[in-house]
């Protein structure tokens, strides 16, 4: 478990495409904050966009709750034609994806501009 | 005294009567003494009935006194003054006629009506006595023990009456009586009690009843009391002895009250602090709301203080908003910018010291200058409860350094009392849920190792050795094991959450699995029904991962299926390698339709004498070091297996338990630790 004390944060950093939102991840997505992040995150669906884009460059750890707020809105995504898109994830973050299977569900590219590609 | 009534019922008609009939027997001897003749009663029997007339007089008012306790002296003066100017008024009157020489008339104005007056007299100076004893009541031994020997003496004296007494025995009876009475003349203690009302109303009526005492010695004197008891005024120690300890008691209050004046009000405050201390120390014993004794302690502060205008901040939703409470004439607006102007450093006219800070004269503060129009003096009390700002009092008066030292120091004083009962408050609300998160540790606990099997599975070709260590809060970590004739089943999992959720997800995938255990053969079908039950049971951002294992003995094979699972580590005894196995799987309830299936793999592996299969849960794998904060990992526990590999199931298992303790340096890990070693024999 990490201890640094850095607030989660879920930032908008731009909209390139209507639709598609790439989103920064930063901090911790452990029990607490994963709690805003789900509403956060249930906001911006309900808003209408489509494709997710994360930002996990600063991600510096996520639990099984940040996985859950995942796992719990893809279907309202995915059944829309919509993807959730993970790039930029440090390596013990993308090992807990891994073992979970979620690559399967996922999709995780190393770049912004590779995750812009599969949208193109 | 009241007892007495009790005691003895039989006084109750007998004293009235015997006070009656004693003032008529002096009645009528008294007449009889004018006429000589056949109405001539002995002399002695006049002493016998007056001195029975006093006692039973004094006897009567004691038993009967319904003077209603607590004592109000307001209302007791006043009662006392209404029957001394109806006393004064009967005596009086006879005064009124014109004095005839002769004739009916001159005898009743001169003889009989000063007889008549006596009875009023004597009943208004016992009553007097009576309720002055209760003024003077300082419930000390001391007080009492004199006001017993008073009321003794004035029986005495009443026995005197019996005879004349020579001068001398009179005047050793003075003597005597003027000892207690002198004693008890200066106790006027409940004159402190008085307040600011009141005093007004006492010192009148005090006064008043002054001037009647004095205008019944003086009648008493000027009356020829030879008329009236045979005697000299002096020769009469019982209605002496009354009517000037009464009077002088009287006097000697008047003249307390009046040179007492300005002590009234620093007593009426002082105990209104008093009070206030009571008030706020009944919230800490009653568990007042943080709430009720912020608003009490505003209430009281702006109350004793005097203050004009006063409020309380108070900070919320953690120290990013403020709320006031407020009382007296300030305006929301205003209060923002004397808080704002407070918090700046100022030199001129502020007084700073522990634990308050005060502002002498606003007007020539830097930053307060416009609100000093208004209010000159401001009082601040920051209050911190457990090492948190929580929030401040503030007073304000209109006119320059308005607060004395007294002032501040009890308003200090009664913020720290709130503070310590806001502190108390807190204490207590931590501990019942310190106790409520130990009782519910304790619930999911026996819950959860309840639902974990008791004894692992015997058998020729394998040993299973499990341990299960629960974290401070139970989490999901759950393992069952499936017999069916010779086969053994195994699954260990993690579901997601913490405490009694958890369990409660535990207990509900332990009947799923026993719903499916026909299907225990067919790996993948049992993946697939557990996926879709759990995804019909299970909250949408619940999900679980698990290891499936099913063995083949006479094959040396082993099935396993890695739903999202920790990898499994894998120790081959030929060559004394431990790898973690690789292999795909998704975890249960993530995909919850039927397009689950594609997602599940199930694998088959060889196995040999001696190999071992390690199983875990990633509580393990995250077990940080206290002071490093590095995670024990894979590659620790892959080490200490291949290390151990020679010992028995059991052996490695402790040995890779003691290995975390000792990462762990006797702390406990934060997430459920399940370990499972399985050895192929």
């Amino acid at each position: 478990m990490n201890t640094t004390n850095k607030p989660t944060g879920l930032n908008l950093i731009s909209e390139p495409i209507v639709g598609a939102l790439i989103l920064k991840i930063s901090g911790e997505l452990d029990a607490s904050s994963s709690l805003d992040f789900d509403v956060r995150l249930k906001q911006l669906i309900a808003e209408g966009h489509t494709h997710f884009i994360f930002d996990g460059t600063e991600l510096a750890y996520i639990a099984s709750a940040g996985l859950g707020v995942f796992i719990s809105n893809k279907d309202d995504v995915y059944d829309k034609g919509g993807q959730f898109i993970f790039f930029g994830l440090r390596e013990g973050v993308q090992n807990v994806f891994n073992l979970l299977g979620l690559t399967d569900l996922f999709t995780f590219v190393s770049s912004q501009e590779e995750a812009m590609d599969l949208l193109a | 005294m009241p007892d007495t009534l009790q005691r003895f019922p039989w006084l109750k008609p007998l004293l009235p009567l015997a006070v009656f009939l004693a003032w008529g027997l002096a009645a009528a001897s008294s007449a009889s003494e004018a006429y000589e003749g056949p109405y001539v009663l002995l002399p002695w029997v006049s002493g016998v009935v007056v001195a029975l007339f006093y006692t039973a007089s004094l006897a009567f008012a004691l038993v009967y006194d319904q003077t209603p306790k607590p004592v109000d002296p307001e209302i007791l003066l006043r009662n006392m003054l209404v029957g001394g100017l109806f006393t004064l008024t009967l005596v009086l009157l006879s005064q009124l006629f014109p004095p005839a020489n002769r004739g009916p008339l001159a005898y009743f104005t001169g003889e009989v009506y000063p007889l008549l007056a006596c009875l009023p007299l004597i009943i208004y100076q016992v009553r007097s006595f009576v309720r002055i004893r209760h003024l003077i009541d300082e419930r000390t031994v001391s007080t009492r023990q004199w006001l017993r020997t008073m009321t003794a003496l004035l029986f005495v004296s009443a026995f005197a009456a019996l005879f004349p007494l020579p001068d001398l025995a009179l005047f050793a009876l003075f003597a005597l009586a003027a000892v207690p009475a002198f004693s008890l003349l200066f106790r006027v203690r409940w004159i402190g009690e008085l307040t600011q009302s009141s005093r007004v109303y006492v010192f009148v009526y005090l006064f008043l009843i002054t001037w009647v005492h004095l205008g019944l010695v003086l009648w008493f004197f000027v009356e020829d009391a030879h008329d009236i008891f045979f005697s000299q005024a002096y020769q009469n120690p019982f209605p002496l002895l009354l009517l000037i300890f009464n009077g002088g008691y009287a006097l000697m209050s008047l003249l307390s009250v009046l040179f007492n004046w300005p002590m009234t009000a620093i007593m009426e405050r002082r105990n209104n602090d008093i009070f206030g201390f009571q008030s706020l120390h009944e919230q800490i014993s009653h568990q007042g709301s943080a709430e009720d004794i912020q608003e009490l302690l505003l209430d009281l502060c702006y109350r004793n203080s005097g203050a004009r205008a006063a409020w309380f901040t108070r900070p919320f939703n953690g120290g990013q908003q403020v709320q006031y409470l407020k009382r007296g004439e300030v305006a929301l607006g205003q209060i923002s910018r004397w808080e704002s102007g407070l918090r700046q450093q100022a030199t001129a006219e502020v007084v700073e010291r522990e634990g308050h800070l005060y502002v002498r004269n606003a007007a020539h503060h830097e930053h307060l200058q416009d609100l000093g129009t208004q209010f000159k003096t401001a009082l601040s009390f920051p209050m911190s409860v457990n090492g948190h700002p929580e929030g401040s009092l503030v007073l304000l008066k209109e006119h320059e350094d308005a607060f004395d030292e007294y002032s501040i120091r009890m308003l200090g004083t009664y913020v720290n009392q709130a503070r310590l009962a806001l502190e108390k408050n807190r204490l207590v609300a931590q501990a019942v849920e310190n106790e409520r998160m130990k009782n519910e540790f304790e619930i999911a606990t026996r819950v959860q190792e309840n639902l974990l099997p008791r004894t692992e599975p015997v058998r020729t070709w394998v040993n299973v050795s499990v341990a299960y260590r629960p974290a401070q809060e139970v989490g999901g970590d759950c393992y069952d094991f499936f017999e069916k004739g010779n086969d053994v089943f195994i699954v260990l999992g993690d579901v997601t959450g913490k405490g009694m959720g958890a369990a409660f997800n535990v207990a509900e995938l332990k009947g799923i699995f026993h719903s499916n255990l026909d299907h225990l053969e067919d790996p993948e079908e049992f993946l697939f029904r557990v996926n879709t039950a759990v995804s019909a049971c299970f909250d949408p951002q619940i999900f679980l991962t698990l290891v499936f294992l099913s063995f083949r003995p006479m094959e040396n094979q082993f099935i396993y299926s890695r739903a999202g699972h920790c990898p499994l580590l894998y120790y081959r005894a030929s060559d004394g390698q431990a790898e973690y196995l690789q292999d795909k799987g998704m975890g249960l309830g993530i995909v919850r339709t039927d397009r689950y299936r594609s997602h599940i793999q199930v694998n088959s592996h060889r196995f040999d004498t001696n190999d071992i299969i390690v199983l875990f849960t990633d509580g393990i794998m995250e077990a940080n070091h206290p002071e490093t904060g590095e995670e024990f990992g894979l590659e620790r526990l892959r080490h200490i297996v291949a290390r151990h590999a020679f010992f028995t199931a059991e052996e490695i298992k402790r040995r890779i338990l003691d290995d975390i303790q000792e990462f762990l340096g006797g702390g406990r890990a934060g997430d459920d630790i399940t370990l499972m070693v399985i050895k192929f024999q």
